[in-house]
């Protein structure tokens, strides 16, 4: 039945986008660096994981989009080995939906998600004011994994089917437009099925983001550290990168739009975990390009 | 502000003389990215191989988001025996990680200094960490004030630092110096301080406006210097 109701949504979405062939569509194709660390070992000083992140975007008219990225892994210095393996990470289709009058903006995602997760987004956003937003999002997932390794016949492919999961937040954005200083308050049930809440302080710069956060969520043990803890905080740096102009040639070829590094004091890869739908997801741009904030600067 | 193009690097990523800590601050918008290193006269007698102190590195990021307000990132590298096994070989196979916060409370004026408050280390896990650490555990407050004659600037800076571990009581209390920027080459500050145990000295100098470079003797004797890239976010 699943299947089924999987295959009809794929149906559907490509009805959808031959009926948009008479949009010129453009294609983004892009290739970034994703760097992972951890300070899990006192007598390592960090496990590193390195991927190339090629992906791709095609814009296919009235707002729908395709996106699409693999992961080639380059350095693998302490984590997993089946983070060697070359990884589809997304494809997904995406339609945003616009009611500038009444401001609301929705985004509706459905297909393979980073996080190696898969199933439907939907995300939500209400400017109410110039300097105070309503956002959520809501999610109902699976887990998923493509993977194969190019140096050995090992491989993966996997499609759960039972074990469905809801995730869901709600938060409030606030913007200070002469400090370029945004604070965000966000909570709700993330992948896990864990409850969290988290604050967040962004400073926005010309091409650069900055902010410190804080996390409460329910307690955890984390079995390499062998530490419990409910708080975490660290700071996050999202980087945009050049050109910062763009481009009108019908197929684009370019740099991964950002670079972003995180740093979770108590980061114990379970609380509050939440899964990507594009593949340049970061916390600078707003899933939606809204009149608000930043307005995404935009990149 | 002249003097705000004129703040240093610190081992830890904040803006100060070489040892010691003042209220200047960066440029509101800046980053810093970089390294140094630090002779092991200047490592907290605590942190040592074998029973011996050693040379050892810093890498740090650091943010002044707004004029006010700076925050640093780093941590320095341990040398150690591998996995712990005295039979095994001795590298850097550990760090000291820090946060460090510095606020200016009063920004310069013509009669009156600057006047900061900060830390570093100001959170960590403390003695329940693997380490057990707040190695470089201190607060400070500092003063500054600059002079200008004929394009020379001259500054004093005045700080008092509380250390939180014993081992570095010998820098505890009330530390200082005085730097100076030739009228001829602005980006230059050369720079005299006693940080409360040793006599320093050195200069730093921003150079092709992205990249910071101090070198210093601690207690005329022993290296002490870094670079850093220097990026206004702004």
């Amino acid at each position: 039945m699943r299947k089924k109701l999987l295959l009809s949504v794929i149906i559907c979405l490509f009805s959808v986008v031959k009926s948009s062939a008479q949009y010129q569509p453009v294609a983004e194709v892009f290739c970034g660096a994703e760097l992972n660390y951890a300070d899990v070992n006192f007598t390592r000083l960090y496990n590193v994981l390195v991927n190339l992140t090629p992906g791709t975007k095609v814009h296919l008219g009235k707002d729908w989009e395709f996106a699409a990225q693999v992961y080639i892994p380059i350095v693998n210095s302490g984590f997993d080995s089946r983070n060697s393996m070359l990884r589809l990470n997304m494809a997904n289709f995406s339609k945003v939906l616009k009611f500038e009058k009444a401001h609301q903006y929705l985004r509706f995602t459905a297909g393979l998600f980073g996080k190696e997760r898969y199933g439907a987004d939907v995300r939500w956003m209400y400017p109410i004011n110039s300097w105070m937003m309503v956002q959520a999002r809501l999610g109902l997932t699976n887990y998923w994994a493509l993977g194969f390794s190019v140096s050995s016949s090992d491989g993966e492919s996997v499609f759960e089917s039972s074990q469905w999961s809801f995730t869901g937040t709600l938060g409030l954005n606030f913007w200070l437009n002469r400090w370029k200083t945004e604070f965000r308050l966000v909570g709700g049930r993330y992948l896990n099925k864990d409850l969290g809440v988290e604050g967040e302080a962004v400073r926005h710069f010309k091409h650069c983001s900055v902010s410190v956060f804080a996390q409460a969520h329910e307690k955890y043990k984390n079995p390499n550290t062998k530490k419990t803890s409910r708080f975490s905080g660290g700071f996050r740096i999202v980087m945009m990168l050049p050109p910062y102009t763009k481009s009108k040639k019908s197929i684009v070829l370019r740099p991964a739009s950002n670079f972003r590094l995180t740093y979770n004091a108590q980061s114990d890869g379970y609380s509050m975990r939440k899964f990507t739908t594009d593949p340049e997801e970061n916390e600078r741009t707003y899933p939606i390009r809204i009149p608000w904030g930043t307005g995404n600067f935009d990149e | 502000m002249l003097f705000a193009t004129l703040s240093a690097q610190q081992y830890v990523g904040l803006s100060g003389m070489i040892h010691v800590p003042t209220a200047d601050m960066d440029t509101a918008g800046v980053a810093r990215v970089g390294a140094h290193f630090i002779p092991k006269s200047m490592m907290p007698d605590r942190m040592t191989i074998d029973g011996e102190k050693f040379n050892s590195f810093t890498n740090y990021v650091s943010l002044t988001p707004f004029r006010w307000i700076q925050l640093s990132y780093g941590y320095t590298l341990w040398k150690m025996h591998q996995d712990r096994d005295p039979k095994k070989s001795v590298g850097f196979y550990s760090k000291d990680r820090y946060f460090s916060v510095k606020l200016q409370v009063l920004p310069e004026g013509k009669w009156w200094p600057s006047l900061a408050v900060g830390g570093n280390d100001v959170w960590g896990s403390g003695d329940g960490g693997a380490s057990g650490s707040n190695f470089y555990r201190n607060w400070f407050v500092s003063v500054s004030k600059h002079l200008d004659f004929n394009g020379h600037s001259i500054a004093g800076h005045v700080t008092y630092r509380h250390w939180k571990r014993d081992f570095n009581h010998k820098w505890e209390g009330v530390v200082g110096g005085v730097t100076y920027s030739p009228s001829f080459y602005k980006p230059l500050r050369v720079i005299c301080e006693w940080d409360g145990n040793e006599v320093n000295i050195g200069a730093d100098a921003r150079l092709f406006k992205y990249v910071l470079i101090q070198c210093a003797l601690s207690d005329f004797r022993f290296f002490h210097g870094g670079l850093c890239l220097y990026i206004p976010l702004l």
